[in-house]
């Protein structure tokens, strides 16, 4: 088995589980905030949400060979900042022309990531 | 020495405090120790039971950010020195400005790989044993029994007593060199330089020349103080100050500004039968940034500059 997809240091091996259970629930918490996004809930607040989410998954993924999900989470993190500092009027575009795309991409490196677990 | 350096690692993502313990444990450090917060952090360097000798700070976390958690813990005195590097994935030229401003020593952008991590604790590491021995030097001079034995020579970019708007010249030159990794070049380098001060460091001893250098160094802040800036005593009378490229400086009146600041203390060098204080300033520097020895360029060709060494034509003189 491979830690990932991309060359990881091999010693990842043993903290992969802990990765993927965090990586698993964050999925989680993204597709709450998606919801709410697609459901013209507070967009403000979900993409300031999903944001966080990303900067952590950023933070770590390349580390245990995931270096795709590691970008496309810095993709997100960057898409919802810019969205975060849009007016309300530009916001609800935003999210639906450059962030729900994003976060299939998103979805798909999690699963990707997931399907990997041993 | 690393195997006895105690860390304290914070940041929100447990997934990193994983990564990093076995990091550090298999480059031979100690497992270091793991807040997932500011406040928690905090609190554990406010214990006198805890003794950490490095702290890694993320910038982003829940409540409060890595840059009010480092102002908080450079307040603190037994902290003030503690080298702080920065670990996170922030990568705007903001951050990484803010951080230097609030004393962070060094800057790390996630993700982190070993061979940079063990080169960067390295760094800290050596950081550490020189602020053990210059605090065994303080503990000398402040003892005023042994002032001569407090040894440093007139080249050594010494930390600078009272002075908070200063930062030390390793974190200096850190700072160019995140900016660098970061492929953030708006920035430009400018020396200033005492007129005498190797006449002044054989005049007086070490604790009146460092004062002296604070003195220069309080007055060089206060003309800066309306844009954003770093800076640092490089040694040898000389201090080094990073500006943003984006706001050019007035020289002239800089000068005039400087002159002004540094007439304060006419008075009182005047009664210790000191000369007046006397600041040349050189000529500002850029450089497109990319590795170690280019950020050390563009600081040895700023300090050219201010001794005159460079072919550069504009120097300015104040005092």
């Amino acid at each position: 088995m491979t830690a990932g997809p991309e060359a990881a240091d091999p010693w990842t091996l043993a903290l992969l589980p802990q990765f993927l259970d965090l990586t698993a629930s964050r999925q989680n918490e993204i597709d709450i905030e998606r919801g709410n996004l697609e459901a013209g809930e507070d967009p403000l607040s979900a993409a300031r949400e999903i944001g966080k989410i990303a900067h952590k998954i950023a933070g770590t993924a390349a580390s245990f060979g995931f270096g795709g999900l590691g970008r496309q989470s810095q993709r997100i993190e960057l898409i919802c900042n810019q969205i975060c500092s849009l007016s309300d009027a530009t916001r609800d575009e935003a999210v639906k022309t450059y962030l729900l795309p994003a976060l299939d991409d998103l979805s798909g490196e999690m699963t990707k990531a997931l399907m990997s677990a041993p | 020495m690393s195997a006895n350096m105690r860390y304290l690692a914070v940041d929100d993502d447990p997934a990193f405090h994983f990564v990093l313990t076995k990091m550090m444990t298999q480059l031979g450090y100690q497992p270091p120790v793991c807040a997932i917060s500011a406040v928690e952090a905090l609190k554990y360097l406010s214990d006198p039971q805890e003794q950490f000798d490095a702290i890694l700070l993320d910038i982003q976390m829940p409540g409060m950010d890595g840059i009010e958690a480092c102002q908080h813990i450079r307040a603190m005195p037994h902290h003030s020195e503690t080298p702080i590097m920065m670990v996170t994935t922030m990568n705007g030229r903001e951050f990484v400005d803010q951080a230097f401003a609030v004393g962070a020593t060094d800057y790390l952008t996630k993700p982190i790989n070993r061979i940079e991590l063990q080169a960067r604790l390295g760094m800290l590491d050596r950081l550490v044993k020189e602020h053990a021995n210059a605090r065994s030097l303080q503990f000398a001079m402040e003892s005023m029994d042994d002032v001569e034995s407090f040894g440093f020579a007139f080249e050594d970019a010494v930390t600078l007593p009272k002075c908070g708007s200063l930062i030390d010249y390793l974190a200096l030159e850190n700072h160019l060199l995140t900016l660098s990794r970061l492929k953030l070049h708006a920035h430009t380098a400018l020396a200033f330089q005492v007129v005498g001060g190797a006449s002044l460091f054989r005049r007086l001893n070490r604790m009146e020349f460092l004062d002296c250098m604070a003195d220069v160094g309080s007055a060089i802040a206060a003309c800066m103080k309306r844009q954003t800036f770093l800076l640092a005593y490089a040694g040898s009378g000389e201090f080094v100050c990073i500006l943003n490229r984006q706001h050019p400086v007035d020289m002239q009146e800089l000068e005039q500004e400087l002159s002004s600041e540094l007439m304060v203390y006419d008075a009182v060098y005047d009664s210790l039968g000191l000369p007046m204080l006397e600041v040349r300033i050189g000529a500002t520097v850029t450089s497109g940034l990319f590795s170690t020895s280019a950020v050390k360029t563009m600081l040895g060709r700023a300090r050219a500059s201010v001794r005159g060494h460079s072919g550069y034509p504009m120097q300015y003189m104040a005092g």
